[in-house]
Formats: C-alpha cells, sequence, structure tokens
C-alpha cells in the first residue's frame, strides 16, 4: 500500500523536524516547507493526502493558504490541520472559518494531538460510522443566502467534509437561474431573502417537475410555523440558526446514508 | 500600520465589485483609490501615478489579473508594486503562474474588511 504524504508547513525548524521525525517512523511520507506561497506549488505539483500548517507561514499566513486552497477545485477537499500557538479559542474558531478540518494547540502534547487528527481525517476505525457507505453522493450544493458572510461560512462547512463544488446565489431568482445552468445533488436555502424569499423559491423549485426529487434543506431562525410550511411546500429538511459545524455535518452525513425525513436540530 | 495616505488602485471589469472593494478599503482607512475596469487602462495609470498597491480581479476580459501580475512584474518602474489577486475560484495551473509571477496574496472572495485590513498590513508593513 502506498504512503500517505504529509506536508508540513511552519516557519520553525523544530516543530517541522518534529513532526517529520515521529511520523516517517510510522509509514508516512513526509515533506515540509517554511513559506505557504513555496508550499502552494509543493501541493500542486505532490498533491499531498494530509496538510498540516502553522499560522505564521509568511505572507500567505496559515489562514489564507486554507482559504486559497479551499478555492482551488482540485484541492477544497484536501484535509487540514492547523496549529497555532495562539489563544485556542480565537485560533480554532479562525481555523474552522479559513475551511480547516483540526485544529491543535502547539504545546506538550502537539504530536499526540496531530496525531488524533491524522487517525480521523485519513483513516476510519471500525466502530466509525463514517464507515458506511455513502449512498447518495454529493457531488454539488447550492447554497442560497443574501449574506456573503453566511454564504462563505457555508462553504467553508461543506468543502471541509468534501464536497467539491459549492455554487451560491444571493436570493431565490438567482437560485433558480443557477438551477437551470448547473446539476447539483442538494440546495441549502435561507428563509429571509430580498426579491424572492426561501418560501417563494422553494415553491417555484417544485413547481418544476425537473425538481420534483432535488433534496432541499432551509435555513431558518423563524419558529415552528414557517418550518411546517417550508415541509408543506416541499422542503426534506431544516436548519436552525444559529446552527454548529457539527449540525451542518449531520444533515450532510444522513443524506448521504440514505436517510429521508430527517429533523435535524442544532447542538446548543 | 497602514499609511492611509497610501494609493490604491482597483481593477475590475465589474463596477458593483469595485464598489464594495472600494467601501472595504475606505473602512480600513485609504483615502486615494483610484479604479479601472481593465488591464490596459489600470497599466496606463500605474505609469502615470505613483500606485502603492494593486487589488486585480482575476477573470477580465481582454487582459486577465494574473496577466496584468505578469506585466507589472515585468516592468522595471512597476515590479515593486505589491499586487493582489481578488477572486473566488481558481485552477491549480492559474495559481502556480500567479506564485511564479510574483503575486502578494488572494483576497478570497467573499471578503471581510478585517480579513483585507490582515492581509494587507502584513504586505505592506515590509
Amino acid at each position: 500500500m502506498a504512503k500517505k504524504k504529509i506536508l508540513i508547513v511552519d516557519d520553525s525548524k523544530y516543530y517541522s523536524r518534529l513532526l517529520c521525525s515521529n511520523f516517517e517512523d510510522r509509514s508516512f511520507s513526509m515533506k515540509s516547507e517554511r513559506r505557504a506561497d513555496v508550499a502552494l506549488l509543493d501541493i500542486i505539483k505532490w498533491n499531498p493526502d494530509l496538510l498540516i500548517t502553522g499560522v505564521e507561514v509568511g505572507d500567505i499566513n496559515g489562514y489564507d493558504l486554507c482559504l486559497i486552497l479551499r478555492m482551488i477545485p482540485d484541492f477544497a477537499g484536501m484535509p487540514i490541520v492547523l496549529m497555532s500557538s495562539h489563544e485556542t479559542d480565537v485560533a480554532s474558531r479562525k481555523a474552522a472559518a479559513a475551511g480547516a478540518d483540526y485544529y491543535v494547540q502547539k504545546d506538550i502534547d502537539l504530536v499526540v494531538n496531530i496525531e488524533r487528527g491524522i487517525e480521523r481525517l485519513l483513516f476510519k476505525s471500525d466502530d466509525d460510522p463514517g464507515q458506511e457507505i455513502e449512498k447518495r453522493p454529493i457531488r454539488s450544493v447550492l447554497v442560497v443566502d443574501d449574506s456573503s458572510t453566511m454564504r462563505r461560512i457555508i462553504r467553508n462547512i461543506l468543502t471541509s467534509i468534501g464536497i467539491g463544488r459549492i455554487i451560491e446565489a444571493d436570493n431565490g431568482a438567482t437560485g433558480l437561474k443557477e438551477l437551470s445552468e448547473n446539476t447539483v445533488d442538494m440546495v441549502i436555502s435561507d428563509w429571509n431573502m430580498p426579491k424572492m424569499n426561501g418560501f417563494q423559491f422553494i415553491k417555484s423549485v417544485r413547481a418544476n417537475p425537473v425538481f420534483k426529487d432535488l433534496y432541499f434543506v432551509l435555513v431558518t431562525a423563524e419558529g415552528a410555523r414557517e418550518i411546517e410550511e417550508a415541509k408543506k411546500a416541499g422542503a426534506n429538511d431544516h436548519l436552525c440558526k444559529p446552527f454548529t459545524v457539527e449540525s451542518m455535518k449531520t444533515l450532510i452525513d444522513k443524506f448521504r446514508s440514505g436517510s429521508r425525513d430527517v429533523q435535524s436540530k442544532s447542538l446548543h | 500600520m497602514i499609511d492611509e495616505n497610501m494609493k490604491v488602485l482597483i481593477v475590475d471589469d465589474f463596477a458593483s465589485m469595485r464598489r464594495i472593494v472600494k467601501n472595504t478599503l475606505k473602512q480600513i482607512g485609504f483615502k486615494n483609490i483610484f479604479e479601472a475596469d481593465d488591464g490596459t487602462t489600470a497599466l496606463a495609470m500605474l505609469k502615470e501615478q505613483k500606485i502603492d498597491l494593486v487589488l486585480a480581479d482575476w477573470n477580465m476580459p481582454k487582459m486577465s489579473g494574473l496577466e496584468l501580475l505578469k506585466k507589472v512584474k515585468k516592468d522595471e518602474a512597476l515590479k515593486t508594486i505589491p499586487v493582489f489577486l481578488v477572486t473566488a475560484e481558481a485552477q491549480k495551473e492559474n495559481v502556480i503562474e500567479a506564485i511564479q509571477a510574483g503575486v502578494s496574496n488572494y483576497i478570497v472572495k467573499p471578503f471581510t474588511p478585517d480579513s483585507m485590513k490582515q492581509k494587507l498590513e502584513r504586505t505592506l508593513a515590509k
């Protein structure tokens, strides 16, 4: 079996050597770079299975590197571990916003925590529910929201779980246009939008026989009555705001596994 | 820290996108903001004015942001000007070309004033 390839990007030779020496013994093929711009060239040419990056890695920092990789279709699904000596809560939030899959603090437990990240991102254990065969693959998702920030948040979550193609629209009317021009497996739409809101959008979508089976998720901060209206109009599922990364992942996993009529709730 | 008197050139064929970038730069504190709707106009402006920073969209007709970057970096009088490429998606081959041509950084859409400010500060501090 071919060795898994891991690229480490860090301005500190200490951390690069620490990780290379620990994981080369465990049958990984390791490379390291000190700067993100040089690492980007390495990633494109060498195509590692996993990237571990620090934050302070040149003009293009670790967060930028994540964002740039998520915008390149070939690498949008690459597993990324971000490591930092900055304060954990702030750094882990920034890491998630940039599209990293896993965050570790640069402390005495670095190697152990990186090992956990590698296990989770590259390998599946016997009792990991992720071993289930994907009955319904998701290759392409249409995200409809008038807030570009919200679209970006959803995009980052979706690319972090391996969805390669994300199309965006800022209201229902633009969403309909994108549906006519692109094949999508799922629509994730906000409720409150100008020109055409989520409710009007889903009614228009279901009015077209071509889209009668298109999986439609409504994202809403509205109450039970609106959620019920959306279901009657044809929404398959809903996600309550504020949602978490985990609740979005649960929703996607259930779609992939072929479950229907899932009632997803955000985890508080 | 960013010098508010720096001159910034925004290059984008969409007026609405130029407006968004301009408003973001104003929020950061920039006062001298110039606009061009294509690469040829941008090059002419770069030669007439002393521009300190270029933010260029990637996808433009006639001359793309990548082509503009290459021309800037090949010009002895202009090659030290930092050039950022603004984009939502890019093919890996083009990213290689941009790095080899000397791009300073990418502004990935959608962006916030904070994320743009941090990137500009890192580059302009040098």
